[in-house]
This record gives structure tokens, sequence and C-alpha cells, in this order.
């Protein structure tokens, strides 16, 4: 995991927008890039390929952090991305099941590989295999970050991190909450360098800010900001602020 | 059982339209018990099919199970003079029903039902899907609540981060999350060794449709 402030890590997570150009991406990374160098990127709903969003962010000399979901995606699919996210110098990604919304677009969802099963196709394709175990070219160094769930049975999230360490979890990203005992709660049990998540919407900057040092203090690794569209800029001040306050 | 609704009836009407003699064929089984093709629904529609819509319906009968060509051979044989003279079967069975009657007569048919799924009957009128026909059950490690079907994201490997209370994402959070339900129930036998397991990804080479079991002769 990239660490600054003394090993504290502020990140921002935000969603690729949707367009039929690439101008609000290129925007929305550099009013992020004022935040901080680690940015969380996810496809937004009907959004930009976040594939192209890690390619330009690396231009731009950010550190993306790759959220890739098995809702969309078949295993081959999710091959193929996981594959350009390695060519493209990509270091970090998060591995998570992803929601599905009926309600939203009436899409047949996918789901043909759960967490475990994309983090063992990730174990094999840093054994160089593909998915028909045929030796692959080129190296693969992808480190897979996985969710805890704050709101889940505790005893089965424990059940399930354990499986997913077992499967190469490399760190833990926990959902979004404002609540730190809710989260120091969590984090007291989860034995991966953890990050917490805050979402911009749901507190004040000052609570937000305010966050930092005692997450710190309890061990947890980092703070990852979820920042909407047309929230970029609000993001990066939080960001910048949060840093300024640690040091 | 499979669980079948009823077409819109001016669906069925209009694939009758181009047709005056016609045979009905109901389930004595599965749609007898979702009420869309049993004898009582069998009256219903010869009666709207001759007073509305002035067809002539030259027979109709109830097969105990017209999914087995065999007996819906037999049955139709019993009626054999009068499928000579109808021009189409209104068929009031599930899909399967109707390919297997398909594969016995000649006859252009006319399907009542639009077929669900595999479900349980809870009681008259409340069906329920647990099977997904995945062809590889695992209900013996998930306390026998089906994790392909029962999640809707079909996980073989535990729960989502979506889950919340106990409570699925996916319906706006008003149905139970199966994966905390198997957790529930197997804590509750001393056998969460089960969550443990690592199932792996899916085969999907021998799920493709058409799927068949024939057994060697
Ligand atoms: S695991 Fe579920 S879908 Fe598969 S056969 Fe068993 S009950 Fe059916
Ligand atoms: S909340 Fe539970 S049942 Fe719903 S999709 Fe997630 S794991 Fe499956």
């Amino acid at each position: 995991m990239t660490k600054n402030n003394g090993g504290f890590l502020f990140t921002a997570q935000w969603e690729t927008p949707g367009s039929l150009s690439l101008e609000p991406l290129l925007q929305g990374l550099e009013a992020l890039k004022k935040g901080g160098e680690v940015v969380h990127i996810l496809e937004g709903e009907g959004g930009l390929s976040p594939l192209v969003a890690a390619a330009k962010a690396r231009k731009m000399g950010l550190k993306p952090v790759v959220h890739v979901q098995c809702r969309d995606r078949n295993r081959r699919a999710l091959f193929s991305d996981l594959a350009t996210l390695a060519a493209l110098g990509v270091k970090e990604v998060v591995i998570s099941t992803g929601g599905h919304s009926p309600q939203l677009a009436p899409a047949k969802p996918v789901y043909d590989l759960d967490v475990i099963q994309i983090l063992q196709m990730m174990q094999d394709m840093g054994r160089g295999r593909d998915l028909a175990g045929r030796p692959l070219a080129g190296s693969f160094s992808v480190s897979p970050g996985v969710v805890v769930n704050l709101r889940g049975e505790p005893e089965l999230e424990k059940l399930s991190l354990r499986k997913k360490m077992d499967m190469g979890a490399a760190f833990a990203l926990l959902t979004p909450s404002t609540r730190l005992e809710e989260i120091e709660a969590v984090a007291s049990w989860v034995s991966l360098p953890t990050i917490a998540s805050v979402k911009l919407e749901e507190a004040n900057s000052q609570e937000i800010v305010a966050m930092a040092r005692p997450l710190m203090n309890g061990g947890v690794r980092g703070l990852n900001l979820i920042v909407g569209s047309g929230q970029e800029g609000r993001g990066a001040e939080v960001l910048a602020q949060m840093r300024r306050s640690l040091s | 059982m499979l669980i079948t609704t009823k077409k819109p009836w001016s669906e069925v009407q209009e694939m009758a339209a181009d047709y005056q003699t016609l045979g009905i064929v109901g389930c004595g089984d599965c749609c007898a018990a979702c009420q869309t093709g049993g004898s009582e629904q069998i009256k219903e529609a010869a009666a709207k099919l001759t007073e509305e819509s002035k067809k002539e319906i030259v027979f109709s009968f109830t097969c105990e199970a017209p999914c087995d060509q065999r007996i819906i051979r037999r049955d139709l044989r019993r009626v054999s003079k009068e499928l000579s003279q109808v021009d189409a079967l209104v068929v009031m069975t599930c899909g399967i029903g109707v390919q297997s009657l398909a594969h016995v007569v000649d006859k252009p048919l006319i399907p009542t039902n639009n077929t669900q799924f595999p479900g349980s009957a809870a009681r008259l009128g409340a069906f329920y899907e647990y099977c997904s026909t995945c062809g590889d059950c695992v209900l013996g490690e998930t306390a026998a609540i089906c994790p392909v079907t029962m999640c809707p994201k079909g996980l073989l490997n535990g729960p989502c981060e979506e889950v919340a209370e106990g409570m699925c994402d996916v319906f706006g959070y008003q149905k139970p999350c199966a994966w905390t339900d198997i957790y529930a129930r197997l804590k509750a036998r001393n056998s969460t060794d089960y969550l443990q397991k690592v199932r792996p990804a899916r085969d999907w080479s021998s799920r493709m449709s058409p799927r068949q079991v024939v057994w060697a002769r």
C-alpha cells in the first residue's frame, strides 16, 4: 500500500463520469490530483471505462487503485481487465462483488465469478497462467484489496475475510461510515492493513477532517474519501486539510 | 414443480386468430396446482374461445403429465379422430409441455402460459423459486439454502459487501440475505467449517443449453 503522512494514507474514491468525451474524466482527475496522488477509481453507472481512467491517471502522475467488480463482467472480461491494468502499471486493485439495482437499468447481472474466485484467478495470473492454464508472457504483480462490510454479521465477516486472506487479499477497505466507534470495532479484528471510508456527502468537512487522527491512533492505515460527481474540488480540499491536520 | 402464470388472454386470442377448430390440452400436475391448466381453467378457456372468439372446440382433456412424451402420445392416440379435425391445439401447460407436444403431434400449438421457474408451493397461490437447476448442487454444504438461487447474485463463497443487518441490497433490503441465513443455520449446527471451503468458478462448458440426461443403454 502506498503511504504518506507518516504511514497514514489519504485517498479519494471516485466513479468515472458518464460521457461520450474524455473531458469530464480528465477534469475530474485533475481536480482530485490536488487532494493527493492515490485515487480509487470505480466504473460509474454508465460511466467511462476505469481502465482508460487508470491510464490517464498514471499519465498525470497519479497512482490509481482500480475497483474491479463481479457485477458486470464474466471471467474473460475480468481477466482482460486485470491483465490490462497490470500492463498499464497499476499496482493495486480492490476486488468486490458490486451491487445490482434492477430498478435502475434492467440489465442482466453477470456475477460469473465471486470475489474468492477472482482472487483465485489473480493467483493463477501471478503464477503466469491464463484462464486456460496456459503460460502468460510478462509478469503480474497486482496487489488485491478486499472490502470488509461494517454492516455485515461480524462473525460471518471474519470468516469471509479469513477466506479472502487465504486467497491472497493484501489489504482491507472498510465500507463507509462516519461513526468512529463502528469503524474501530471492525478495524480491531481485521488483520490486514485497513483503510476506512467516508462519504463526502455524509458529513461536513470539519467532521471528516477530525476523523483522521483518532483513526490513525486506532491503528487504521488510511482514510478513503468517497467523492461524488461534481464534488472533486471540495473532496481534494478536504483531503488536503486532513493531511495538514496530521502534520 | 414448474410454476406457470397465465398469458394475457389477448395474446392467446391473437395466436388463435387464424384457426377455427381447436382442441385444448391441459396439465393435471403442475399447471393444475398453479391454476393455469387444470380442468377448471380448461372449461374457462373453452367458454371464452367459443363465446367471445366464436371458435369451435372439438375436444379438450387434462393430461396427467404432458411433459412426458410417452404419456401425451398415449393420450393423443385416444382422441386421434378428433385431432384430425382441429386446425390447432390450445396448450395449457408449461413450455416443456408445449414442446413435448410438438414432438408428438404436427399441429400449430397455442401456448396459454408463461413458464416462470421450478418452485415450491408454500400454500395455494404462493409459489417460491428455490432452485436454479445449476447441475452441481451445494445444498449439503449450505444448510439446505441454495446460494445460487436465494442469493440473487448467485455467490458460492459467502456474502457480498452490500448486506446490511442481515438484509439483501438487491431488493431494497426487503428480503433476507441468503448467506447470513446460511451462516446462522450452519452455526446452529456447528458446521461453519463449510464457510471456509473454497468453491471454484463454475464450469459453464457443461451448462450450455439445451442440456440433456440420456442413460447409456
Ligand atoms: S445448488 Fe441450488 S441451483 Fe444448484 S441444484 Fe442445488 S438447489 Fe438447485
Ligand atoms: S446481500 Fe446476501 S443474498 Fe443479497 S446479494 Fe449479497 S450475499 Fe447475496
